[in-house]
Order: C-alpha cells, then sequence, then structure tokens
C-alpha cells in the first residue's frame, strides 16, 4: 500500500474509536442507569420550550433575504481575516485591492437597501 | 497606481463590463421608477460599447495574472461575439420587461455579469479560471430564467435550470479534478503534455474525458445531455430566452475548444469519434423532436439543440486543423445573431406568461407587423441554412473540414437534418405569410427599439450571408492559438 494510503488508517482508527465510545457510553447507561419516568421528567429538557404547533409551520419570507445578505457579509469576514494579516506585505496595492472588494459588496448592500430588503414591513 | 493600472488593462473589457453592471444597480436604486427604466437600457449599452470598442485598443495581446490568463485572437473574437449578443439583448428588452413589471436593472445586470463570466471564459489557460468563468456565466443565467417570478413556468425554468446545471458543474469539476491528478497541473499546456505522453492507455484519461464531456454537453445542451433545454427555455422570460439559448451555448463552446482541443488534443483521434457520434444524433433528435412542436419558443428551443450539433460536427473535425476551428466560431457568431433574433421576434406578441406563440397565434402576423414577420422570416431562413444568409454559409464552413476529415458520413446525416429543419422553420413562415387569422389572437406590440435591433441585425444576417469573407478571415486567425 503506498504511504498516502497508510494515513487513511488514522482516520479511519479515529472514525472507529468515535463510533465505539458513543456505542459504549449509551450501552452503559442503558444498562447501569435507574429508570423511573414521570411525567415532569418527561417534559422538554432543562430550558427546553414546550413545542407549539407543527415544525412545518410558516415563516416571514423576510428571514430569508436577511439570511442571505448575511450569508455575503460572512463571506466577506472570511476574506478580511487573511488579508489583515498580511496587511504589511501587501502594502498599498492590497488595500485598493480589498477596497474594490468591499465597493462591489457595498453596492449590493445599497441596493439591498433601497429596494427595501432591510426593512421589516 | 500607473503599475496597478498596467497590471488590469488586459482586462479592461471586462472591468468596464463589472464597471457598468455595478452602476446599473446604484442607478436603479438612486433614481425614481421612470426615469430609471429610460435611463438603464443606455447605460448599459453604453458601457458595452466602450467594452467592445475599447477592448482591443487597450488590451495587448499576451498571458497575464502568472499565467491564469491569455488575451489571444480567439478571446477578442469570443468577447466581440458575448458582447455583441449582450448588446443585443439588452435592446430587445425594454418594452418586455416593462410591460410584464420585471425589474428592468436585475435584468441588465444579470446579463451584464453572465457576459463578464463568458469573457472569462474565452480568457482562460487554465481550468480554475475557466470554472470560475463558467459559474460566473451560469449563476446569473438561472436567475434569469426565474425573473418573472409570479409566472410559475418561469419558476419551474430556473429550478430545473439550477439543478441539472449544477449536477453539471459537479461532473464537470470532477473531470477537473481527474485531469489534475493525471497531469498535477490545472494547466491546458501541461495536460496536454501529460495526456500525449500517456495517451488513452490510461483509464484514469478516459474518465477524466468523459465526465468532461458530458459537463460542457450539459452546457452545450448536446443529446443525450438535453432534457432541461426545453423546459427552461420555454419557461423563461423571452428575452431572456434569447440570450440564454445563445451566450452560454457560445461559452460552452469556447470551453469545449479551450479543453477539450488545446488541453486534450494530443488524444484528438479518439474523441474526435465520440464526438461525431455525438454531433449526429444530437442534430437529429433536436430537428426531429422540434417537427412535432406547435409552440414556436419550444420548437426553437429544440432548434437550437439541432445547431449545437452541427457545431459539434465542426469541433469532430479538429483533424482537418484550422478550418475546422474557424468553422466552430464562424458558426458560434451566426448562430447567436439568428437565434438571438429569432426568439427576440416573439416579443411583439404580447402574450400572458411567458409561454411562446403557438402557431396558430402567428397566423396572418405578417399583415399585423409587416417589418417584424420580415425579420422573422429573414432569421427563419437563416436557421434553415437557405442563401443568401449567414446561416448557409456558416453550414458551408462546417461541411467542408467534416469531409476533410474523413466523417463523409456525419455529412451527409447534416445534409440530411438541414432538409428535416426547412420543414418546421418554413411551415412558421407559412402561418405568419399564408394562413387568415381566425379566432382570438394575443394583441401586437410594436416597441421602436425592439424593431430598430431586429432590423439591424436581420440586415447583419443577410450583408455576412452575401460577404462572409472577412468575418471567415477573422474566425480563421481567432482559430489560429488553438489549432494551428
Amino acid at each position: 500500500m503506498p504511504d498516502y494510503n497508510l494515513s487513511y488508517v488514522y482516520v479511519l482508527a479515529f472514525f472507529g474509536a468515535g463510533v465505539g465510545i458513543v456505542a459504549m457510553m449509551m450501552m452503559m447507561s442503558r444498562m447501569l442507569a435507574p429508570r423511573n419516568p414521570t411525567r415532569e421528567k418527561l417534559t422538554a429538557y432543562e430550558s427546553g420550550e414546550e413545542p407549539i404547533g407543527q415544525a412545518w409551520g410558516r415563516y416571514p419570507t423576510h428571514f430569508y433575504v436577511f439570511a442571505l445578505i448575511f450569508v455575503v457579509f460572512d463571506v466577506e469576514v472570511i476574506f478580511l481575516f487573511p488579508w489583515a494579516v498580511l496587511l504589511r506585505e501587501l502594502g498599498w496595492r492590497g488595500v485598493i485591492e480589498i477596497a474594490l472588494f468591499l465597493a462591489i459588496l457595498v453596492v449590493g448592500l445599497y441596493y439591498a437597501w433601497r429596494k427595501r430588503a432591510l426593512s421589516w414591513y | 497606481m500607473n503599475e496597478l493600472l498596467q497590471t488590469i488593462s488586459p482586462l479592461f473589457p471586462e472591468l468596464v463590463v463589472a464597471v457598468t453592471a455595478s452602476a446599473v444597480i446604484v442607478v436603479d436604486a438612486s433614481l425614481p421608477r421612470e426615469r430609471a427604466s429610460a435611463a438603464l437600457p443606455v447605460l448599459t449599452v453604453v458601457g458595452l460599447l466602450v467594452a467592445l470598442v475599447g477592448g482591443p485598443a487597450v488590451s495587448a495581446q499576451g498571458t497575464y495574472f502568472g499565467g491564469y490568463v491569455r488575451v489571444d485572437e480567439f478571446a477578442v473574437f469570443f468577447r466581440t461575439v458575448f458582447l455583441l449578443l449582450a448588446i443585443f439583448a439588452t435592446m430587445v428588452a425594454p418594452a418586455y420587461l416593462d410591460r410584464k413589471r420585471v425589474p428592468a436593472a436585475e435584468y441588465y445586470a444579470t446579463v451584464l455579469f453572465s457576459t463578464i463570466g463568458a469573457m472569462t471564459i474565452a480568457l482562460s489557460t487554465d481550468l480554475i479560471t475557466l470554472f470560475v468563468g463558467l459559474e460566473l456565466m451560469t449563476i446569473p443565467v438561472y436567475v434569469l430564467a426565474g425573473m418573472q417570478r409570479h409566472d410559475r413556468f418561469s419558476n419551474e425554468a430556473a429550478l430545473k435550470y439550477f439543478l441539472l446545471g449544477a449536477f453539471s458543474s459537479a461532473l464537470l469539476v470532477y473531470g477537473f479534478a481527474w485531469l489534475f491528478g493525471l497531469s498535477g497541473s490545472t494547466r491546458y499546456a501541461d495536460i496536454a503534455r501529460t495526456v500525449a505522453s500517456t495517451g488513452m492507455s490510461d483509464a484514469a484519461t478516459i474518465v477524466a474525458l468523459g465526465l468532461v464531456t458530458a459537463g460542457l454537453g450539459f452546457k452545450a445542451a448536446a443529446v443525450p445531455f438535453h432534457q432541461w433545454t426545453p423546459d427552461a427555455y420555454e419557461g423563461a422570460p423571452t428575452p431572456a430566452t434569447a440570450f440564454m439559448s445563445v451566450a452560454p451555448k457560445a461559452a460552452a463552446f469556447a470551453a469545449i475548444l479551450r479543453v477539450l482541443v488545446s488541453g486534450m488534443g494530443p488524444l484528438a483521434a479518439d474523441w474526435a469519434t465520440v464526438f461525431a457520434l455525438l454531433a449526429a444524433v444530437t442534430m437529429s433528435v433536436g430537428n426531429v423532436v422540434a417537427l412535432v412542436q406547435t409552440n414556436t419558443k419550444r420548437m426553437l428551443a429544440y432548434s437550437s439543440i439541432a445547431h449545437t450539433g452541427y457545431v459539434l460536427a465542426a469541433v469532430a473535425a479538429t483533424g482537418a486543423g484550422a478550418p475546422a476551428g474557424a468553422a466552430v466560431l464562424f458558426y458560434v457568431f451566426a448562430y447567436g445573431l439568428m437565434n438571438l433574433g429569432a426568439f427576440a421576434c416573439l416579443l411583439y406578441l404580447d402574450i400572458e406568461g411567458t409561454r411562446g406563440a403557438t402557431l396558430d397565434e402567428l397566423d396572418g402576423f405578417a399583415r399585423r407587423e409587416p417589418l417584424g414577420a420580415l425579420a422573422f422570416a429573414v432569421f427563419l431562413v437563416s436557421l434553415t441554412g437557405i442563401p443568401p444568409t449567414i446561416g448557409f454559409v456558416a453550414k458551408f464552413f462546417v461541411i467542408q473540414p467534416v469531409l476533410d476529415a474523413g466523417f463523409t458520413w456525419l455529412a451527409v446525416v447534416l445534409a440530411f437534418n438541414a432538409v428535416l429543419a426547412a420543414f418546421y422553420y418554413l411551415r412558421v413562415v407559412v402561418h405568419m405569410y399564408m394562413y387568415e387569422p381566425e379566432g382570438a389572437l394575443p394583441p401586437v406590440v410594436s416597441p421602436r427599439l425592439l424593431s430598430f435591433s431586429l432590423a439591424l441585425s436581420a440586415a447583419a444576417v443577410v450583408v455576412l450571408g452575401i460577404l462572409p469573407d472577412s468575418l471567415y478571415a477573422w474566425a480563421l486567425a481567432a482559430a489560429g492559438p488553438i489549432l494551428p
């Protein structure tokens, strides 16, 4: 077997260990733990909420637009971190390039704002 | 600063189009609706013209950005094609967008963004550049398909196009991964060197070739990867259909030429036969199914599949050298002009929703809108391939290299298909000119800008059909970097 395939053996071992430990803990809890269910104990755990209605309820589609805009700026931040780390090496050219990148995103944000995608109603 | 300008100057047309797209968005958001709807088409066309005229002047030929991008005659040719198509698609649209309450700025901006992607494909010397360009081109087109949001056919078109498009992109990128695994590089030149030494002996090469062919076959709508085409073309808003039936297809052929011919060129003898078979099946299925369509939009969708077949025949003939490449380029140019025009002619009819006119609804169209009917007839005659139109010349240039490459049977299939296609194209002309209108017909609208741009392109179809020499000479020069 070539060397690089050997490294997958570790992955496999980790996977096996992970599944094994979880399975063992669940089995031990089932065998050892005392079971004495009452009405109180069967409610949502800790500070969980009692469910109201169905999970297939309707949400305002507004959330979708917010989520999209959020993702765009989330990704922007991912690009900004490596740029910030290398700021000194990249120099002014880096500043100009990132400014262009931000300008393109700001155009999109401006459009979303003017088209009232950001207002709730 | 000067140095920065020098670095980006080779991408002048792409940058101008990108700035125009952003400007369209900002202007639309800032101006009141009426002023914006008048200003946006002008702004879009001006930006595209600046890119078209300024491109060759500013962007010098050469290799840039660490070898990821090359400006050569091939790229210049395709840039021109894409920019012209975008101008055409912009000029036919305003009245329709207004009538159907499609957000105009979003239409123009998506067309512009898609154009940038298409141009990037033509510039690519590397699988990574190619893939970025391909996605930048197709994602806006999915949006275009679904732009008429309140029409459920438009939604269907967008969803089908998106799902199958995403699937084909995945196939393609998997094929690229195999190519990278084989050669250890994403450059076409390195891939060509590797496959030249290994040949087809390696099973991995066959897998890579198959995946890339399937992925690009989806984008170009070749049979058996064409199933999304009719629904996507029929459901999309008509100006969007006009654009997405030509620009992505032209870009797919740019990608096919770049990847298969220049990257996998040493294996041409092996894949040429496969492409010849694909071409024969594609043109036959497209034409036969188009025969039974009664909706013109759907008929033109199948006809566009048939045209993919004709271009694929030229791709299969790469053994014949530069004339085959020139035939592909010439055909793509001709097809873009006449197919966009043919779809745009449906914009004269004010039809509910996105569906195109049925044949019966075109009865007597020649009397109701003489100029539009004349332009439609010119485009249809050109699509059939009857002289003196560019469609005839394009088919003529395809057949010669196909014969030279030794695919005599394919040339016979092609000629037979051209005859078959005449039936359904000319049937539309007969309906427009010879049938008396009966029953309720959709009202006709005649926007001046639409008539103007259709007259211009119909004239180009005829003039280039009579005097194709300079365009062909340019296509031959543009094929040089790919097929010496």
